[in-house]
């Protein structure tokens, strides 16, 4: 075991919790490196996670000015006087309970995809992973686009 | 059936009947019976691919927890393609699976199905025999796929020399469908398709 660890460059005294996040960073990493195609689309097709509820909660109300003559894109209805509706971050507007019923099963928004963020611990891993990979690669483009052009 | 599900598709309906593809007979929606849990989508043949010309039906199963999961969808009439078994007519679509969202309706459903047999994508197949001919005999493929249109789906395009060798095989007592999966499935090689009926 000990060579397992060392491989990996972890430290045996770290702290459980920050070896595990560490161990399942470099798992990510390896699954990667491996067959980037497969392993990204492995986490991915997992159908994404619900929402976190303290990220649901922060969820503001629109004006009422900004539900008029604007239909509810989930269930495809009008707005009514008193009807209940929350903006998400990426600024689409939907009824309350239908957003709701919606991200307690899905993290993203309906219309557009934008990612509220999950209590799925993998799940933003896998996520900060990719991100990371991304800004590698568009800086190694850069680079080579400096270098060549 | 909740009544969410149902005004859903009550008001997809009208969606479907005003818009511009219906009047271009490229899609269409009709009820099966009065429930909204059952219904059955229509798909023109994308212009410029092997199903031009056909006419393709869907069966359409609304779960009572629409739009929040997916609609259930499957090919009625046979179909030659990567993505779409042509057996049961499963398709494999992420839009069907894990990619679906809550604003999407029955019609982006049914533009999605028309896209996917205008662009197929082989790496994430439903049947792999289909598949492979696509990648590897991509003209025997064409060929294959405009031939199925013409016999299943209304499509233009005849083909007697393929017509000749199920006619072989059904001398020999094979049922025509069976044949010409057989055959089809062994890139119209006679021999081989004989050989693996019968063994």
């Amino acid at each position: 075991m000990a060579s397992y660890f060392d491989e990996l460059h972890v430290d045996e005294d770290e702290v459980p919790t920050v070896r595990v996040e560490r161990l399942t960073r470099e798992t990510f990493r390896m699954l990667f490196d491996h067959d980037p195609i497969r392993y990204g689309d492995m986490v991915n097709y997992q159908s994404s996670p619900p929402a976190s509820k303290s990220e649901i909660e922060k969820l503001i109300t629109p004006l009422f000015d900004e539900l008029l003559g604007e239909q509810c894109r989930i269930c495809l209805c009008q707005y009514q006087v008193n009807d209940k509706a929350l903006t998400m971050p990426c600024k689409h507007i939907f009824h309350e309970d239908c957003l709701k019923t919606w991200l307690e099963k899905s993290n993203f928004c309906p219309l557009c995809k934008f990612e509220l963020k999950t209590d799925n611990k993998m799940y933003e891993l896998y996520k900060e992973e990719l991100k990371k990979r991304q800004a590698r690669e568009n800086n190694i483009a850069q680079l080579h686009d400096l270098m060549f052009s | 059936m909740n009544n969410i599900a149902t005004q859903r598709i009550k008001r997809e309906f009208k969606e479907v009947i005003k818009s511009e593809e219906l009047a271009k007979c490229s899609i269409k929606v009709d009820l099966v019976g009065d429930s909204y849990t059952e219904l059955k989508g229509e798909i023109a043949g994308p212009p410029d691919t092997p199903y031009e010309g056909g006419k393709f039906f869907l069966e359409i199963k609304v779960p009572e927890t629409y739009p929040f999961n997916p609609p259930k969808v499957r090919f009625m009439t046979k179909i030659w393609h990567p993505n779409i078994s042509s057996v049961t007519g499963a398709i494999c679509l992420d839009i069907l699976k894990d990619q679906w969202a809550a604003a999407m309706t029955l019609r982006t459903v049914l533009l999605s199905l028309q896209a996917l047999m205008a662009a197929a994508e082989p790496d994430d197949p439903q049947d792999a025999v289909v598949a492979k001919q696509y990648k590897e005999y991509p003209e025997i493929f064409a060929k294959t796929a405009s031939y199925w249109t013409n016999v299943y789906a209304g499509g233009p395009n005849k083909n007697t020399d393929f017509d000749s060798k199920i006619q072989r095989l059904k001398d020999m007592g094979i049922e025509s469908d069976q044949a010409r999966g057989a055959l089809s499935t062994f890139n119209w090689d006679l021999e081989r398709a004989t050989e693996q009926l019968f063994s």
